[in-house]
């Protein structure tokens, strides 16, 4: 009976623990944003060194040169795939030579802020939640609140503030990587020809498709570093709790950032397409 | 000099660790007794973690690049290509691309985080204590279960692409349904389909036993297993991004 009884409360409740958790999730975000001034006036040297931090990474990610290497080499590998399919799709047709329109296209508009966005959520994200968990387990934002300084500007606002600075350098590593990719390929792998290539390349490359795509990672970040810190910052259950929480964090951080990209990019591409071949 | 020897050797005796274990558990599992109480559950676990989250990355990418690919082909003219191009997006490329990103983010790091937990708190040592190798009752029925699911995904997410992508480019950006089905065959066929179903073997494979070695070989304490998860998924997404350039280059030299 009370097997039967546990298991109904259980199933019943499952809607509301899951309302419950988007309104903490909610309140969260809310709070981080007001508190954006106090952190600005308050931890301004904190911001700079998560900027520091976020940038180059720790611990064994460090050695390898941190998240910009990490989220440049995964652009450079993406704009190569979309200049190799391109050419391939394009010399079915017999138009191989003007490929590198394509490469222009799909690399800036595409395939850069797509993986960038997976980049940042598997770096600079779950970096995130796994060190706000360890705090967290280890009572150190107990200790903080204890010292009565307010634990989420000093941890979670700094940090989104910090993710939203440290992208643009890291963007246009990550933008010039895909660039790079299309013309070593194109031109050394599928022979196009390097004159060839930055003719249709830069006839075809608008600046503003750059311009749009980092607006679409900026919005991507704040979602990655609100969703990652959220879940760090509430990590509980000893040290496995920490490990459970990067993995929910990970899984929830996709699915945001994927969604985002897609309402921003259709919402200025549907307004303002920058692409018209005949000029 | 030493030090910058020993950085170099770090993480190249950490990658021999990965390809010894990897042939281990080949060896394993087709020596041993394969234990698929253990495979069904995790399957059904790596399922149940990653359905939603891959839908939800589907929509979202294979989606976004369709909405984009449609303005240039209404630009060019040739919008009655809309179907061949929605079949080289959700089948050759992004099928395989989001696979890697849901069995790496999602599968990968449930996996990392699970066998991280056990290893802290010593599970894994007891086991070896009583005699279990943990490579024949924990790593290979995950890799199996990790395979298994990738490839399921995979079909999953070709198929929603193009459904996804039908409603797209016919409803929203009025390509002719006729010649959207017509032309799903023009780029895509079934060697297409072979090879997009060979990534998603490879990649769930590779997210697999990194998400095994990382979790297995926790150090550190508290910070030890969200650092291990963290780690194993930002290899597993850098890894694997060059390896699907490789076999889409190999599959364009062949076919």
């Amino acid at each position: 009976m009370s097997v039967v009884s546990d298991r109904l409360r259980a199933v019943a409740g499952k809607p509301a623990a899951a309302l419950d958790s988007i309104g903490e999730q909610g309140l969260f975000y809310a709070r981080v944003f007001v508190s954006i001034p106090r952190a600005l006036r308050r931890h301004r040297r904190e911001v700079i060194r998560l900027i520091a931090e976020l940038g180059t990474g720790t611990g064994a990610l460090a050695l390898i040169g941190g998240s910009v290497v990490i989220v440049a080499s995964i652009t450079f590998f993406a704009g190569a795939v979309a200049a190799a399919q391109g050419f391939e799709s394009s010399s079915n047709i017999g138009v191989g030579s003007l490929s590198p329109i394509l490469a222009a296209f799909f690399t800036a508009r595409l395939s850069t802020p797509l993986l960038a966005g997976v980049a940042l959520a598997v770096t600079l994200g779950a970096a995130t939640t796994s060190q706000l968990g360890a705090m967290r387990i280890s009572e150190e934002i107990d200790a903080i609140e204890v010292m009565s300084i307010p634990s989420l500007p000093y941890l979670a606002t700094t940090r989104v503030i910090a993710g939203m600075i440290v992208i643009t350098p890291l963007y246009v590593f990550a933008t010039l990587a895909g660039f790079l990719a299309d013309y070593l390929l194109l031109v050394f792998f599928y022979n196009t020809g390097a004159g060839n290539f930055q003719h249709y390349f830069f006839s075809y490359l608008s600046p503003l498709d750059i311009f749009f795509s980092y607006i679409q990672v900026l919005g991507m970040v704040v979602v990655v570093m609100l969703i990652h810190t959220f879940f760090g910052y509430t990590a509980k259950g000893g040290p496995a709790g920490v490990g459970e929480a990067v993995g929910r964090s990970v899984r929830a951080s996709l699915s945001g950032v994927m969604i985002v990209n897609l309402l921003i990019g259709m919402s200025i591409y549907a307004n303002f397409n920058t692409f018209h071949l005949a000029g | 000099m030493s030090t910058a020897i020993s950085a170099v050797a770090k993480p190249m005796r950490a990658f021999g660790d990965v390809i010894a274990m990897f042939l281990d558990s080949v060896v394993t599992l087709f020596t041993k007794p394969f234990s698929w109480r253990e495979c069904v559950q995790q399957a059904w676990f790596i399922t149940r973690v990653s359905l939603i989250p891959t839908l939800l990355v589907m929509l979202g990418f294979t989606l976004l690049v369709i909405f984009e690919v449609n303005l240039l082909l209404k630009d060019l003219g040739a919008l009655d290509l809309a179907g061949g191009i929605a079949g080289i997006a959700s089948v050759q490329q992004i099928g395989p691309f989001v696979t890697v990103v849901v069995v790496a983010g999602a599968g990968g790091t449930a996996i990392c985080a699970d066998l991280g937990a056990r290893s802290i708190r010593e599970e894994i040592d007891a086991m070896r204590v009583l005699g279990i190798d943990p490579i024949q009752r924990l790593v290979v029925p995950r890799i199996v279960a990790c395979v298994g699911v990738s490839m399921i995904l995979n079909i999953l997410i070709s198929a929603g692409g193009l459904v996804g992508g039908y409603f797209f480019s016919v409803y929203l950006q009025g390509a002719t349904p006729g010649a959207y089905v017509d032309s799903v065959s023009l780029f895509t066929g079934a060697p297409e389909l072979a090879v997009s179903m060979i990534k998603a073997f490879v990649f769930g494979l590779v997210a697999a036993v990194i998400a095994c070695y990382m979790g297995l070989n926790v150090k550190g304490g508290s910070k030890g297993v969200g650092d291990a998860v963290n780690q194993a998924v930002v290899i597993t997404v850098a890894v694997l991004v060059p390896i699907s350039l490789t076999i889409s280059l190999i599959q364009f030299a062949i076919l």
